[in-house]
């Protein structure tokens, strides 16, 4: 066994996908609750046209959150031609449907509708589109906002998510595997950030954020065999990060990072970030590369798996040492029976 | 050519240069310690080569290295040692003869003024200045085959040539070893030389020589140079000349050993009298007894002069390899280890030797129906005679015991059957046996092949090279293949049972190649742990037939390179 085991068993442990149970309790209490939010659309004359998740749930990224809080971010489009001309309309409604459903902490943020379920340790986030021709606009502004603070804002929600999933710029037989590597990454950077970030500061870290950095810095690697080698994919992508100009010293020591939106409205992500919060970014991701090289010069696997655990937490599970004297038992090979082979001699 | 620029270029060297002969030949002179020097060249109509320039008057420099004359001619050509090894400006011909010339000019400088350096460059190209006292000899080109290992002081027994014309060893007398009549290995190349149909006509002496001076000029020197030189002949070979002198001959040879800058060389002489008469043991002899003594070139049949002259090596004399499996892969390796200079060859495969192996094997029609090992050993003792081969009709599996593995320096299995290996590996690792392992195979379409070497106490094994890229456990299949596993691959023609793999004899040469390559570096002591090394081909034949390749095919760029197999998914290397 390699450390690309603990990789792996690591990544089963903390990778959420559509079909989980945890997510398809969430899933169903979203359901139910988009009904009601769309009926009440389709009563103030503006029914929703299509709804979609959005988020990690579509690029394979999610990951099960440590704080025990499912997200599930819920888009709604109406069309352009019926659309209030207050983008806050439909959030009020939505807000409405929700209060109505006893929700006591819902409330309108600036690009959504959030409500917890507390029982179920689910969060969702509705996110209100209109659609004209093909072009999304986000309806952002908060209850309170005046003229100037809300808009129906151009964006590319499903640009952002086909960005995230491309995989043309890879060879065409190896773009699954590449791929595949470049979604653990993210999850195990987005699990990195929940374990070293204090939880103030971790929901500032957005994952899309962190998502956008993996995407474009990938430095995937495998073996000449083609086994992946996911610590040495993370070491250098970190590595690439660091090395880029996301992050600008504006005192000493201090960062301010920028992240840039892959498409529209191509705006900053962590626009209106501290200074704080870049400098820890930066100073984490730069201890997360020294002790991941660390960890990849240690022969041991007990010992290297201690650095691993270190940085991602509990899932990252250290081995029992092995047991003396007893003689390895019989290795288990994969699950195949048989193989078709084409060699000779 | 413009010979006017040529001439032009030459001027600029501490010498004269001028056309005569209507501008066909070039005229060079200079001076050396008060001698004139005249180079002639005759210009060829093509410059192909380095320009040759002849010595005129050869007789006022006394014996030169590096002029090659016939007897009684006025001019020597002038040897440069380098020139076949030289690349010349053909598209400049005037910078060519330039610094041909130039090196002519020292050369002869050197050689003139330095009778130090004349002498051991006459001792460096004694074997070519021999040649030509042989060629100019009576008979001429006279040559003699001695069979012999060259450290013994046994004398031989010389045969006469059988034939006028075919093979060297028929038309030429044979001087063999006593000790080499009965050598097996030499079997074949006595058969050819049909030895038993040729009397005896005389003995063979080896003397070795603690000293050698340069050939001389002409053959009427010859026996004055022959007594200076056999003033050198060490203690034993003394002794039997002695012993020669005690009885009467027609006629015997003396084979003489000697050590010059560059290396040993060998030569003969045979003498010979109209009558049964004592050896001359000085000039005067000679004469009373009229022996007649001719120059002969000495051309050696011993596994310390071939091997080496073969690219081979004499420290692999005493390795002992098995080799199971005498497919188109195995039968390869076993003539490129021998050809290596390996000594011992243990040679075992089940199956006999099929007309439908015949395009892709090196074995040919007339061994249709022997058995594989059988008709290889024979082979490969025809092309490489000094190796001991033994040929036995197991399989793999029967080789699964300790005390037989455990003997031998390295164990080569050229199956092309995962299974099968994959067992032996398992048992070789529960048993901790000690021998290195080899493993290769090639796969279909001429996409690529393998080998791999494991060895005991190293990192990686046989496993390692099965661990599955996507599982990381081990698989079924290697993870060095080029082919993505689990498609049809082999051919069938004519029905269940009848099916092959489609590769041809350039694939298995390329696997035998790597394989044999890894054997001897491991041999030798270039490699001291497990390994592996691929040779990767074009797709093309892949994917006409629509098969996909692996990620390694796609991404592998070490085509013959060694790697090491260690593989950190193994779970055995772990476990060790
Ligand atoms: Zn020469
Ligand atoms: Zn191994």
């Amino acid at each position: 066994m390699g450390i690309q085991t603990h990789f792996d068993k690591f990544h089963n442990k903390i990778k959420l996908g559509r079909e989980d149970d945890a997510y398809k309790k969430a899933r169903d209490r979203d359901d139910s609750i988009k009904k009601d939010v769309a009926s009440a659309f389709q009563s103030a004359g503006y029914p929703v046209v299509k709804d979609f998740i959005q988020g990690s749930l579509k690029t394979h990224t999610g990951i099960i959150p440590i704080s025990g809080d499912y997200d599930i971010d819920r888009a709604l489009v109406i069309e352009d031609d019926v659309a209030p001309e207050n983008p806050v309309t439909p959030k009020k409604k939505t807000l409405e449907v929700l209060e109505e459903r006893g929700f006591k902490n819902a409330k309108i943020k600036k690009p959504c509708v959030t409500a917890d379920y507390t029982g179920d340790n689910v969060h969702i986030d509705f996110i209100i589109y209109k659609l004209s021709g093909d072009q999304h606009y986000l309806a952002v502004g908060k209850g309170s906002s005046d003229e100037k603070n809300r808009e129906w804002a151009a964006t590319d929600p499903c640009g952002l998510t086909d960005w995230i999933n491309d995989d043309s710029l890879f060879g065409v037989d190896d773009r699954k595997e590449v791929l595949a590597q470049f979604r653990r990454l993210v999850r195990y950077i987005k699990r990195w950030r929940d374990v070293q970030f204090s939880e103030s500061v971790a929901s500032k870290v957005y994952s899309i954020g962190l998502t956008v950095l993996v995407k474009e810095q990938l430095q995937y690697s495998f073996s000449t065999e083609g086994a992946r080698q996911d610590l040495q994919a993370l070491i250098n992508t970190v590595g690439a990060i660091l090395d880029s100009n996301y992050f600008t010293e504006e005192e000493t020591g201090k960062y301010r990072v920028c992240v840039d939106l892959p498409k529209e409205p191509w705006r900053n992500i962590f626009d209106g970030s501290s200074l704080d919060t870049g400098t820890q970014i930066y100073n984490k991701l730069s201890r997360l590369k020294e002790q991941l090289i660390k960890a990849e010069g240690l022969s041991d696997e007990r010992e290297q798996c201690k650095i691993l655990n270190d940085l991602f937490g509990k899932d990252f599970e250290i081995p029992e040492p092995p047991k003396g004297g007893s003689k390895s038992e019989k290795a288990k090979y994969s699950s195949a029976g048989i193989v078709t082979a084409s060699v000779g001699a | 050519m413009n010979k006017e620029l040529i001439l032009s270029h030459i001027s600029g060297l501490d010498c004269t240069a001028r056309l005569v002969e209507a501008g066909c030949k070039l005229v060079v002179e200079f001076v050396v310690n008060e001698k004139n020097v005249t180079l002639i060249h005759t210009f060829p109509d093509e410059l192909i080569s380095m320009p040759k320039f002849y010595l005129s008057n050869v007789q006022d420099f006394g014996k030169l290295a590096h002029i090659l004359t016939n007897q009684n001619d006025e001019s020597g050509e002038v040897c440069i040692t380098d020139a076949l090894s030289t690349a010349i400006n053909t598209d400049q011909p005037e910078l060519a003869y330039r610094d041909t010339v130039d090196k002519h000019l020292q050369l002869l400088t050197q050689l003139i003024e330095d009778p130090a350096y004349n002498h051991a460059e006459q001792l460096r190209e004694f074997d070519a200045h021999w040649k030509i006292l042989c060629d100019n000899a009576a008979g001429g080109s006279n040559e003699l085959f001695v069979v012999w290992d060259g450290n013994s002081s046994e004398s031989m027994q010389v045969r006469p040539p059988r034939l006028e014309t075919g093979s060297d060893l028929q038309t030429k007398p044979v001087a063999l070893a006593g000790s080499y009549t009965s050598d097996r290995n030499l079997t074949y190349a006595l058969a050819i030389a049909k030895l038993e149909t040729r009397q005896v006509i005389g003995k063979a002496i080896s003397i070795w020589l603690s000293h050698l001076e340069p050939p001389p000029a002409t053959q009427y020197n010859l026996l004055e140079w022959y007594f200076r030189i056999v003033a050198f002949a060490d203690q034993p070979s003394q002794r039997e000349l002695r012993k020669l002198r005690k009885k009467k001959y027609r006629e015997f040879w003396l084979v003489f050993s000697a050590q010059i800058p560059n290396g040993e060389t060998m030569f003969a002489l045979h003498w010979n009298a109209c009558s049964r008469s004592t050896f001359p043991a000085s000039l005067d002899g000679i004469e009373a007894d009229n022996w007649t003594v001719t120059p002969y070139r000495v051309r050696s049949i011993s596994p310390s002069a071939l091997i080496p002259r073969g690219g081979g090596s004499l420290d692999l004399k005493g390795m002992s390899v098995l080799l199971v499996g005498c497919g188109s892969v195995g039968s390869e390796i076993a003539l490129r280890l021998t050809s290596a200079g390996v000594g011992q060859l243990t040679l075992s495969d089940p199956d006999k030797f099929s007309e439908e192996n015949l395009y892709r094997h090196i074995l040919s029609v007339r061994d249709i129906g022997r058995l594989k090992t059988e008709a290889l050993a024979e082979l490969v003792i025809q092309k490489n005679p000094w190796v001991t081969i033994d040929a036995f009709d197991k399989s793999l599996q029967e080789f699964r015991n300790p005390v037989i593995l455990n003997k031998f320096d390295l164990v080569i299995v050229a199956i092309g059957c995962s299974n099968v290996e994959r067992v032996f590996a398992e048992f070789c690792n529960q048993e901790a046996i000690n021998v290195p392992v080899i493993n290769c195979w090639l796969e279909g379409f001429g996409i690529g092949g393998h080998a791999i070497i494991s060895i005991p106490s190293t990192k990686g094994c046989w496993h390692c090279a099965y661990v599955d890229p996507k599982t990381l456990t081990r698989g079924l299949t290697s993870n060095l293949n080029f082919l993505s596993p689990g498609q049809m691959i082999m051919r069938n023609h004519r029905g269940c049972g009848t099916q092959f793999l489609p590769y041809n004899g350039i694939a298995a040469g390329y696997t035998a190649a790597i394989a044999a390559d890894l054997a001897v570096r491991f041999l030798e002591g270039q490699i001291t742990s497990s390994s592996k090394v691929s040779w990767k081909g074009v797709d093309v034949e892949a994917k006409r037939a629509s098969l996909t390749t692996t990620w390694r095919y796609r991404h592998f760029t070490d085509s013959l390179h060694i790697l090491p197999l260690h593989d950190n998914n193994c779970d055995l290397c772990v476990a060790r």
